[in-house]
């Protein structure tokens, strides 16, 4: 308990007095974190939505491959990454490790599958009425795919936020690819396990505290945005 | 439109859920295919949508093979509704047609009270009861105008009340723009009120199609008459 209140001592000194270290370490962590769950989402609903919404050859094996993804774990993820840009991998030439960059390419791994499975399984479960409904109208594909997103926009914000959530709380693959590097690639999480092994556990915490503060106020965020959305259609007056 | 079904033929799993064939769908006729559950009614409503595909069946619109979409209208058994409000809802089915808004608008309303439903306008679809729900899709199906509607068990869900403005609004409908009916029903009564003809399925067969007052009080069939028997001893 002592230790809890120390930490969020801590934490509010840290904040109040504009530690520029632990600001720029906040910057950082939400750069990498909006990027790669912005990038992920671009790519992953686009294609949870052509898999949910179609059958094809070879479809239960994507879905399986997917699902298996789903669970990467973030270790094996960076050190695919970390092969890959190092020096002597076949990206290697961009120079990119131990960078911001190599940071948000690992994580885009990690979340695209998450984002892409959850929307997927909400595709499949309004695909069949929306399509039926729209085909009974004579709708074209068009106006049924907008509808069906439509109908799968909450389930789509709730897979994105999921992806967002194992992005900011991801520690493995950033620690591979990024190495942790003061004022250039530490981010919170491996932040705080660095301040726990050098057994400064009042900065850890602090850390913790305020990644917990910032998850929860975009969560938050994402909900109005939610709530505050509905069909943009025309209206019609009575 | 007329609808010449030279064979209407659906397999699932090597067994035969529809085998029907040689039977016209009038133009401007109103048509209750009746019969037991899994007699294949609801197959054969979309396969005639276009909805269900299947290698084996010839069926003819208007003499043309090609299933034309644009004029046919199908509404399934369990009313789907978008997030919507019911306004937008019903405005789907007509919104790209090029109409005023101010047009558009009444039509919806119109078409809304119809159904029973003009208070509900800007009330959220979803938050609708099966009944309630199941009007508002059958406003929405029939505020197209086309040719061709299939209906599958339009008002299973609704009370007495509801299925009484359904049957009216379809008898208009069919009046004022010559609109060609299917409906599937469980329903004899309903049938008889406002069907030209019943076409009885069992088995995935048609096993009897003919006018309501000879189908309901002399069906020929005898898995007709067993279907009918207890309607027949409350009715005939």
């Amino acid at each position: 308990m002592i230790g809890i209140t120390k930490g969020l001592m801590e934490a509010w000194r840290l904040i109040s007095t504009f530690d520029s270290e632990i600001y720029g370490i906040i910057g950082l962590s939400l750069i990498v974190t909006l990027s790669s769950t912005v990038l992920s989402a671009l790519l992953a609903v686009p294609l949870g939505v052509l898999i949910g919404s179609n059958n094809f050859k070879g479809k239960n094996i994507i879905v399986r491959t997917i699902n298996t993804l789903m669970g990467l774990p973030p270790v094996v993820a960076g050190l695919i990454v970390y092969l890959l840009l190092s020096r002597t991998g076949p990206l290697g030439y961009f120079g990119l490790l131990f960078s911001p960059g190599a940071m948000v390419i690992a994580q885009v791994c990690i979340v695209t599958p998450i984002i892409a499975g959850l929307t997927m399984a909400s595709i499949r479960l309004k695909i069949k009425p929306v399509k039926e409904t729209c085909q009974g109208m004579g709708l074209s594909k068009g106006k049924t795919t907008r509808l069906l997103l439509h109908e799968c926009r909450y389930p789509i914000i709730s897979a994105v936020m999921a992806g967002y959530g194992r992005a900011i709380s991801e520690v493995g693959a950033i620690m591979l690819v990024g190495g942790n590097i003061q004022f250039k690639t530490r981010v919170m999480t491996t932040a705080i396990v660095l301040e726990t092994g050098k057994g400064n556990y009042g900065k850890a915490l602090a850390l913790g505290i305020i990644l917990l503060v910032i998850s929860f106020a975009i969560n938050w965020l994402i909900h109005s945005v939610q709530e505050g959305k509905s069909y943009e259609g025309r209206s019609v007056k009575g | 439109m007329r609808v010449e079904v030279l064979k209407a033929e659906k397999k699932v799993g090597g067994r035969k859920i529809l085998d029907a064939s040689d039977f016209t769908i009038e133009s401007g006729r109103i048509y209750a295919v009746m019969g037991p559950n899994g007699a294949g009614k609801t197959t054969l409503l979309r396969i005639l949508a276009g909805i269900e595909q299947s290698a084996f069946s010839q069926i003819l619109y208007d003499g043309s093979e090609l299933v034309p979409r644009d004029k046919i209208a199908y509404m399934t058994q369990s009313a789907y509704l978008f997030d919507t409000t019911v306004g937008k809802n019903v405005l789907l089915g007509i919104e790209d047609e090029g109409a005023s808004e101010e047009e558009m608008n009444r039509a919806v309303s119109d078409s809304l009270r119809k159904v029973g439903m003009e208070g509900f306008l800007e009330a959220k679809a979803k938050s609708l009861s099966g009944g309630e729900a199941q009007r508002v899709a059958l406003a929405r199906i029939l505020i197209m105008k086309k040719d061709l509607v299939l209906l599958d068990e339009p008002s299973s869900a609704t009370d007495i009340k509801g299925a009484e403005l359904i049957e009216e609004y379809i008898q208009e409908v069919n009046k004022n723009e010559r609109t060609t009916f299917v409906f599937t029903t469980h329903n004899p009564s309903q049938a008889q009120r406002i069907a030209d003809e019943i076409i009885f399925m069992n088995s995935g067969k048609i096993t009897e199609k003919g006018v309501p007052s000879r189908i309901l009080n002399k069906p020929e069939n005898e898995e007709t008459e067993r279907f009918l028997r207890n309607w027949r001893i409350a009715n005939v």
